[in-house]
């Protein structure tokens, strides 16, 4: 048995070293490119939105690397993930690519136990111990809180270096590095690494960048492929940026439902916004932007035909007048051209800074907190 | 000192001067054609015969081909066409809250105060709401976009036209044409599709808020203006710089953001003969495709690298000669 499983964010740096750990044989599907798209979308059904057109792609290209069993997370809930499972064993058995399937929906849908058993089954009765699973599982978070909190960070500073170019290259190069990487340890390493370079990198004298939130549809957020690397452009732009939607941002809130119920959430001030679920990350996308202060603009991805995303976009459409707020949604597609999505974001790059500039002084620039002032 | 704008769109290239009041000095309106190159070396040299390299103190590109023209002249900004649009409409009337900017093949409507920027949206995947909706269909009807444009503010009643798509807005336009529905109505009935279909791809809902400024290409068009000022309830103007306003703003953020120094090439480029290469650079991950512009023979400029090996490279030679 071969396992593999699809690409989503810094899921792909993260897995291969936990199944290493736990000696689970594996194969990890080549990163996603424009050929993956191109491949998944022509067994995808054509108006199933972006991200499961990545994840036929991913699965069609670790089957010929000689994968058998497939690891999905579908977590059955309001928004077309939900499907996800059933779809992809469908469009792949016509594909000719034979998976077994270990479909994990959410313990509230299947029962805990079931959950565990189908978990269960990558190890083909030769399980380790339960110590050692634990100990794996316990690094590999780790693991994840770590990547996060380097990238978040430089994706922070970028804006305040003499040359955000460099920012860039560095989390370029420790992906790189964590991706060739064995071992726990090594990774470990190789981000302490990365935290030295940081500090290594030239700052700006009395910087004053502009502050951009990234949020919305989270498989779009995470995976730079599918956003058309738009972190990156930001980064070289000068800008600093925050995005809401990372892995352990989504393992926190996936915990933190579990245990809180909405109704505590939502008086507590943190959830405003949109009154009921909306599907997908919606609703927790709508919070952050209500709730987050200190920042310019606010982009907003999603790939076409996200139904969660879709209700909020015209919620947010709203709150640009009544919070007097800057946000961009730009949506992803698969037939869409490189330059319109840069001549967007150029412009609302520009538009925000002369805004900035000019408006110096007034409200804009009274609510630093919450994102860090200059270093 | 002058100051020179490019702007490179699909269907025109124009040139501006600008003195150092923003008065526009002289102005080149080019067909792009399918050779954008070719139109900013026809530019620079028509303008090189009223002026001197010396006197251009900064170069502003912008349009779709920016990154090629400014390549070509040595351009020392480069912005994309929303920011230029904006800035040349401030520089102009500080009032103005709304622009409807309609060109060849793309349609922004960008939404000001007080000479900023607060909206703005661009058409994403189609090209109904654009002017070349209406070059194809006055191609199809046999008359001339002018002509197009002034039959349909004559026109004394209007054809419903159904104009979301440019396809079927055809088979609309045959279908009418048929039954017998006069030419200049028809024609009315296109520009008001346009102008609704403008409405609900692009402005999407925003508040269209007076002043309200028409500029781009289509602007010329009488019957479009006509068509905007019908569905909008107010009164549309149109400069008479509609047709350069974007090479104009890319002049003015030049002159805006000169450090005193530029990296004009000067219009000599516009007597040599430019061919483009293209080649993949393969110096880290990115494997950026970057553009070599040869002009008579030797290298003049690059552009398409990220992280500028290639097109400071140039800049930075061109400034020690």
């Amino acid at each position: 048995m071969k396992v593999t499983f699809p690409h989503f964010g810094t899921v792909g740096l993260v897995i291969p070293k936990l199944l290493t750990a736990l000696h689970v044989p594996m194969v990890v599907p080549p990163a996603n490119d424009s050929e993956i798209l191109k491949k998944g979308a022509e067994y995808a059904p054509e108006e199933m939105c972006i991200p499961f057109k990545y994840m036929v792609g991913n699965f069609l290209c670790a089957h010929e690397k000689g994968a058998d069993t497939g690891i999905m997370a579908a977590t059955a809930g309001p928004c077309r993930l939900g499907e996800y499972g059933q779809l992809l064993t469908e469009v792949l058995a016509n594909a000719g690519c034979g998976y077994d399937w270990i479909l994990l929906d959410t313990p509230s849908a299947i029962g805990a136990k079931e959950f565990f058993r189908r978990l269960g089954s990558v190890f083909e009765g030769k399980a380790p111990g339960a110590g050692e699973i634990l100990r794996a599982v316990g690094r590999c978070l780790l693991l994840v809180k770590k990547i996060d909190r380097l990238e978040g960070k430089l994706l922070k500073q970028a804006g305040y270096l003499k040359e955000p170019y460099r920012a860039v290259k560095l989390l370029r190069d420790t992906e790189e590095e964590l991706e060739a990487a064995g071992t726990f340890e090594d990774c470990f390493r190789i981000i302490g690494n990365g935290w030295k370079q940081m500090e290594r990198l030239e700052r700006k004298e009395q910087a004053d960048p502009i502050k951009v939130l990234i949020t919305g549809e989270i498989y779009t957020c995470m995976e730079r492929e599918a956003n058309g690397y738009l972190e990156e452009k930001l980064m070289k732009a000068g800008c600093s940026i925050k995005r809401q939607m990372t892995l352990s941002w989504w393992i926190g809130n996936t915990v933190i439902r579990a245990i809180v119920p909405e109704r505590t959430a939502r008086n507590t001030g943190r959830e405003k916004g949109l009154a009921c679920g909306v599907g997908g990350y919606g609703r927790e996308s709508v919070s952050e932007i209500i709730n987050g202060k200190g920042f310019d603009g606010i982009i907003k991805i999603m790939p076409s035909g996200c139904m969660p995303e879709i209700v909020t976009k015209s919620f947010c459409e709203n709150l640009k007048t009544k919070d007097d707020l800057r946000i961009l949604h730009l949506i992803y597609d698969e037939m869409c051209g490189q330059a319109g999505y840069e001549t967007r974001v150029e412009a609302f790059i520009d538009m925000l800074e002369r805004r900035k500039n000019v408006l110096a002084g007034n409200r804009h620039r009274l609510h630093k907190h919450g994102f860090g002032g200059a270093q | 000192m002058y100051w020179l704008g490019i702007d490179i769109g699909s269907i025109s290239t124009d040139l501006v001067v600008l003195n150092d009041e923003n008065k526009v000095e002289k102005a080149l309106y080019l067909k792009t054609g399918s050779r954008p190159a070719e139109a900013v070396r026809e530019g620079l040299r028509l303008l090189g015969k009223d002026y001197e390299s010396s006197q251009v103190g900064g170069v502003g590109v912008t349009g779709s081909g920016r990154n090629l023209g400014s390549a070509i002249a040595g351009g020392d900004v480069v912005k994309n066409e929303i920011t230029a649009h904006a800035r040349a409409v401030a520089a102009m009337d500080e009032e103005i809250r709304t622009v409807i900017e309609i060109g060849g093949q793309d349609s922004k409507i960008i939404l000001m105060e007080d000479g900023l920027v607060s909206d703005f949206a661009m058409n994403t995947v189609c090209a109904a709401g654009t002017g070349s909706f209406l070059d194809r269909q006055a191609a199809r009807m046999g008359v001339s976009i002018e002509e197009l444009g002034d039959m349909a503010a004559s026109a004394k009643e209007s054809a419903t036209i159904a104009g979301r798509c440019a396809v079927f807005a055809e088979s609309d336009l045959i279908h009418k044409q048929q039954a017998g529905v006069r030419e200049d109505a028809l024609m009315a009935g296109m520009c008001r599709a346009l102008a609704m279909t403008y409405m609900s791809n692009v402005a999407k809902g925003k508040k269209v808020k007076p002043k309200i400024c028409f500029q781009g290409g289509v602007a010329a068009n009488k019957g479009m203006r006509k068509a905007f000022e019908e569905l909008l309830g107010e009164e549309v103007m149109v400069p008479k710089e509609h047709k350069i306003m974007g090479a104009m703003g890319a002049a003015i953020i030049a002159r805006e953001k000169s450090s005193g120094r530029t990296g004009f090439k000067g219009f000599e480029t516009g007597d040599k003969e430019i061919c483009l290469s293209e080649k993949s650079c393969g110096g880290c991950s990115n494997n950026c495709s970057v553009t070599a512009v040869m002009a008579g023979g030797r290298e003049h400029g690059f552009y398409g690298d990220i992280c500028g090996k290639y097109s400071s490279l140039t800049f930075m030679k061109n400034r020690i000669d």
